[in-house]
């Protein structure tokens, strides 16, 4: 039974021991493996490694993972002399764990210098481009995107060369005015959408007037040709009615004279005409001297 | 080194008696003590991935392999491990307010929900972005769960604020929300592909564009003035549909009017010729006795009715009624 006890003993120490040297590397970490405080050689894989057990060789892990990076918002002023609130944040990981190890060990450190990386290249981008390079509805002015990558460029190296980061992207997440700005900015959208109304009640005026005008000209229009159509009618019917006048009074002028003269006769001595007659009048021979009239017939 | 020969003999010693018999011994119980842990032990590397989800086995940490769902068997605990990830889920991730907010009523920050449109307008947005992980290894070891979940609101917000920034408030209030909803997923999941976030958005909704409080009466107003161009348009358009009809129906008239006139006279000329004629065809047949009766007749009508007759005695006076 003792000898089993002492077995077992023998068996734990000895696995222990294995335990010690060997370690496990998850895929989100890099190892460093120091020997007496000095860094001896750097694990990259995952899986199960060996080493020394401790004090001679021990082990430091490092994250691995993209880590994000998000300073609280600031102001900066563009070329030319724009306030910008700028909230901006950064996609990260470690590149170079000895040398992240050696310079800044842990995240916070790391990301303290990242963050002032940030603010220095973000800082020198807008302060060298107009607010339109950001802002504009004029597509070819505005390139935030080349600004970014060139920030994102600029502070890559910058922080692989010290402190082994890479920095795999920096992004403008919001942008927005300064607080103080802020009134001045509601103040030129309210006067902008004033003057929009204006237009609309403007255009809608003169698109109206424009129909009633065309309106008004069409009617005239119809109005103009219908009376020319008219008098053309008429014309046309006179014309006619002389064309069967005079063809029926041709046949015989003289008894039309005669027969016309009387119904004109009959129009123009009215109720208030005085008529003088001659006593020598044909219509009044009889009233004179009847037998002349005898004698005629 | 002498300890594991002595179970040798005993097992000897032990093969006549039946199996139950040698489980009762001290060691027997020992035994099959170690037998259970090692069954229990060996149960750990069986583990059931659920319908919704996928395992990634690990061996020392190492990513092996992908199981689907069902049965998953791998080496037992510490050699290998299983992580179970939901994959079929479909994640919620808003963008200008908070979800926690949007629960309890209350409205986001401004550093939330507002933007600044290329006319450097402010303006309110609110965005909802629905993604499910495609790739659940990258998902959890190129990023970790949370940082992952987070990368989707700051690269949508990111791509938002580049897009909104080129776009112009009147656009993004009315027929611009379509464009950017869709621009926003193909850029954004472009973001997340370059970073390996294992992330595959489904989609992308824009929920409200308004502008900011205190400038909407100015912005409703607009839509007011709009409205009132159309009605003033409309209005001139009436009146334009009421006065065309009544001058085609006036000219209509008008040339009634002369169509009229030519039969009135045509038919008129036509009558009095034919009552010509049919006297002139009379009138050849006795032609004095004709006229005579005629001149008589006219002066019949006419004499009666003045009232003063005069009967002049010279000769040649100023009105002569017959030659």
């Amino acid at each position: 039974m003792k000898r089993i006890l002492v077995s077992f003993g023998l068996f734990g120490l000895a696995l222990l021991l294995l335990l010690s040297c060997a370690f496990e590397l998850q895929e989100t970490e890099y190892g460093i493996v120091l020997f007496f405080g000095s860094p001896k050689r750097i694990h990259h894989e995952a899986g199960l490694h060996w080493k020394l057990p401790p004090p001679f060789e021990t082990l430091v892990r490092i994250d691995r993972r993209v880590k994000i990076l998000d300073p609280a918002e600031a102001e900066y002023l563009t070329l030319d002399k724009k306030n910008l609130l700028v909230d901006s944040f950064a996609a990260w990981q470690v590149e170079d764990p000895l040398q992240f190890l050696v310079t800044v060990v842990d995240r916070r450190t790391a990301e303290a210098q990242l963050e002032d990386i940030m603010r220095s290249e973000v800082g020198s981008a807008l302060g060298s481009h107009e607010l339109s390079a950001l802002l504009s509805i004029q597509q070819d002015e505005v390139h935030m995107d080349q600004i970014m990558d060139q920030i994102t460029a600029r502070a890559a190296v910058k922080a692989r060369d010290g402190y082994g980061i890479d920095v795999r992207a920096i992004r403008l997440k919001r942008l927005n005015f300064p607080e103080e700005n802020r009134q001045a900015v509601f103040r030129r959208m309210e006067a902008e959408r004033e003057r929009i109304a204006r237009q609309y009640r403007s255009e809608g005026e003169e698109q109206a007037e424009r129909v009633r005008a065309e309106a008004d000209l069409e009617q005239a229009r119809i109005l103009a040709q219908a009376e020319r159509r008219a008098r053309e009618i008429r014309g046309e019917a006179d014309a006619e009615a002389a064309r069967i006048y005079a063809t029926a009074y041709n046949q015989d002028p003289e008894f039309y004279e005669f027969v016309r003269t009387l119904e004109a006769y009959e129009q123009f001595i009215d109720d208030d005409a005085t008529i003088v007659l001659p006593s020598d009048a044909p219509l009044l021979e009889l009233l004179k001297n009847p037998k002349t009239l005898d004698g005629q017939r | 080194m002498t300890a594991p020969s002595q179970p040798a003999p005993a097992a000897r010693r032990d093969a006549a008696p039946p199996l139950w018999r040698r489980l009762g011994t001290p060691r027997g119980i020992l035994l099959s003590l170690l037998l259970l842990l090692l069954l229990d032990w060996a149960l750990t590397g069986i583990r059931v991935i659920r319908e919704d989800e996928q395992g990634i086995v690990l061996r020392f940490g190492a990513v092996t392999r992908v199981a689907p769902a069902g049965i998953c068997f791998t080496l037992p605990w510490p050699i290998e491990r299983t992580i179970r990830q939901r994959t079929t889920e479909v994640r919620t991730m808003p963008i200008g307010y908070k979800m926690v907010d949007a629960v309890r009523g209350i409205p986001p920050s401004r550093q939330e929900v507002e933007w600044v449109s290329g006319d450097k307008n402010i303006i309110n947005l609110t965005l909802t972005i629905k993604y499910v992980i495609s790739d659940p290894v990258a998902y959890l070891f190129r990023l970790g769960p949370v940082e992952a979940d987070f990368l989707v609101r700051r690269c949508g917000e990111a791509r938002l604020t580049e897009m909104i920034a080129r776009m112009g408030v009147d656009e993004l209030l009315t027929h611009g929300k379509v464009g950017l909803q869709e621009e926003t997923r193909t850029r954004t999941q472009a973001a997340l592909d370059s970073l390996g976030a294992g992330i595959r958005l489904v989609t992308v909704n824009i929920g409200e564009v308004v502008p900011p409080a205190n400038v909407i009466e100015a912005f409703n107003d607009v839509s007011t003035a709009k409205i009132e161009k159309g009605r003033m348009i409309n209005q001139a358009d009436g009146y334009r549909k009421d006065l065309l009809p009544r001058a085609r129906a006036m000219a209509n008239r008008m040339i009634q009017d002369a169509e009229s006139y030519r039969a009135e006279t045509v038919e008129r000329a036509r009558g009095e010729t034919r009552q010509f004629l049919d006297l002139l065809a009379e009138a050849r047949r006795a032609r004095d006795i004709t006229e005579v009766r005629l001149y008589l007749e006219a002066m019949e009508r006419i004499l009666p009715q003045p009232r003063k007759l005069v009967l002049g005695e010279q000769e040649g006076s100023q009105l002569r009624l017959l030659e």
